[in-house]
């Protein structure tokens, strides 16, 4: 078996935080969601369970080795919520989705008649289309639900994820906000205040 | 292919843009001697992406050397050494060039159709001379034609879902980046490049879209702003916030995918590749939105790297770096 330390990207005497840190840097990369649009899916699944493997290796390791408590590590796993509707059409639609079978999804949606197709037939016509990757249709079809229905909160989150997605795509590398020259003096300012609160000194000018 | 594709150069690390510019001019020469001189006129950043990613998924990392460059001899340049990954790019570019003229000459009216018309001759010589070399393209070029067919069948029928108008588009340069690669990397390669050919093909209706509506050209943007009877620039702003992220998704699909390759993390083109797909494309998709149809001083010229880098001027490059950092 490969080694565990190596699928991580961690070194062996690695803290276990940065372990943890590591692993879930790696499960976010290549969590299912990620792939709810492609054909990879098999290929990231395979991905993920050799982190989840290597880290559960590394927690049984250092379990065993240091005798002090070891974090159960899960992967995370995605969720599929069945709903059951009165269209019972639709309540197949849903039932084929879950399953992964989206082209006779597609197929038993297309023989919806167009004068009853609702708010959830163009919700789950959008789910169809996500899995394709066809972006902007989703996204049309996900609004024209919203539209349709706009209290439910399920079509406005497929919106939202969508969006979401996107959103976080595009962003210069370094975003983080580290410890910078302005921001030194107030906190230690701060952390002087709190300390005589305490009848302790930090700073002795102030 | 459009110019779209392209390295977001503030962001990008020194020794990684000179990693670029050598993989450019290494595609470019590897255009003049393994096909034609005149090939080389017709090469896009976008190429540079196909060879990078190739690159990266087979492993193979050529050296790079001192040359001198057909357009500007009196300079040594550096490029990447010829390599399987750099010949199938060329390879694949004559296939796509000499396809490319052929929709032109179908597509367009007037000079530009004249222009076109001349270009084929040596266009076909190019691709005849690829098919005799490597007898394997044969199956890329039969691929190319149907999807281009079907391109054209759709265009027929007033296709008026992008997505759909995009499909024959994306499933071409699926096909094109998985050309040849062993099971497992070809299906990373066929997703990476069935979302490049998504983004490459809305993004390309979206530019367009202004000009096709005066002509009267196919344009799924068009025709769908005639659904809600508004101009299509009203259209483009409108729903600006969905054609935006589902451009940015497709990056993102492309990334998701490549990640799945062995060791993707170590590989020098891994840098490049990153920054077009996370900050370069995205970029570009802004850009084009905020003024469709505007003319993009670097878009495609294929002297930009040669002769040094020219993109983007002082003023706009506040202005890129203002959007993307809000």
């Amino acid at each position: 078996m490969t080694d565990p330390y190596k699928v991580l990207g961690v070194t062996r005497d690695a803290k276990d935080e940065d372990i943890k840190k590591a692993y879930r840097t790696l499960a976010r990369k290549y969590h299912p969601d990620n792939y709810a649009g492609s054909d990879l899916a098999d290929l990231a699944s395979e991905k993920m369970k050799e982190i989840n493997e290597a880290y559960d290796q590394i927690q049984k390791e250092r379990a065993a080795r240091s005798s002090t408590r070891g974090g159960t590590a899960s992967g995370p796993a995605g969720e599929h919520t069945a709903y059951t509707t009165a269209a019972a059409t639709l309540a197949r639609v849903r039932t084929l989705i879950n399953t992964s079978r989206f082209s006779e999804a597609s197929i038993l949606l297309d023989s919806v008649p167009t004068g009853e197709r609702g708010a959830e037939w163009n919700y789950l016509r959008g789910c169809t289309l996500l899995q394709r990757g066809w972006y902007h249709d989703a996204q049309k079809y996900f609004e024209i639900a919203c539209y349709m229905d706009p209290g439910n909160t399920e079509y406005q989150a497929a919106l939202h994820n969508i969006r979401g997605a996107a959103d976080q795509w595009g962003k210069p590398y370094n975003t983080a906000s580290g410890c910078s020259a302005c921001s030194i003096c107030p906190g230690l300012i701060c952390a002087d205040c709190l300390c005589d609160c305490c009848g302790g000194d930090l700073l002795r000018c102030c | 292919m459009f110019g779209y594709i392209r390295p977001y150069t503030p962001e990008l690390r020194v020794r990684d843009h000179a990693f670029y510019r050598a993989a450019y001019c290494g595609v470019c020469r590897q255009m003049e001697r393994q096909v034609s001189p005149l090939l080389s006129f017709s090469l896009r950043y976008d190429f540079v992406l196909l060879a990078a990613v190739r690159m990266l998924l087979t492993g193979e990392m050529p050296e790079a050397r001192s040359c001198r460059c057909t357009v500007n001899p009196l300079r040594k340049h550096q490029m990447l050494g010829p390599s399987p990954a750099m010949t199938d790019t060329a390879f694949a570019a004559a296939l796509l060039t000499y396809r490319s003229l052929l929709d032109h000459i179908s597509d367009e009216r007037g000079l530009r159709r004249l222009g076109c018309r001349l270009l084929l001759p040596p266009a076909a010589a190019m691709r005849s001379k690829v098919l005799r070399r490597a007898p394997a393209f044969a199956d890329l070029d039969t691929c190319l034609e149907e999807q281009l067919a079907a391109l054209t069948a759709l265009e027929r029928a007033g296709e008026s879902s992008p997505d759909a108008a995009a499909e024959p588009f994306s499933t071409l340069l699926g096909a094109v980046f998985a050309h040849g690669l062993d099971s497992r990397e070809a299906r990373i390669a066929r997703s990476v490049g069935e979302s490049v050919g998504r983004y490459i093909y809305l993004l390309d209706a979206v530019d367009d879209a202004p000009r096709d509506e005066k002509s009267g050209a196919y344009n799924p943007f068009v025709l769908q702003s005639r659904e809600e009877s508004i101009s299509v620039t009203e259209y483009l702003s409108a729903h600006r916030v969905r054609i935006e992220s589902a451009l940015l998704l497709s990056c993102r699909t492309a990334a998701s995918a490549l990640v799945l390759a062995d060791e993707y993390d170590t590989h020098p083109t891994w840098p490049c590749i990153e920054n077009i797909l996370t900050l370069g494309m995205p970029h570009m998709a802004s850009e084009v939105l905020d003024s469709p149809g505007a003319k993009r001083k670097t878009r495609g010229s294929a002297d930009i790297v040669r002769t040094g880098e020219r993109i983007p001027a002082k003023k706009n490059t506040e202005d890129n770096r203002g959007s993307i950092d809000s």
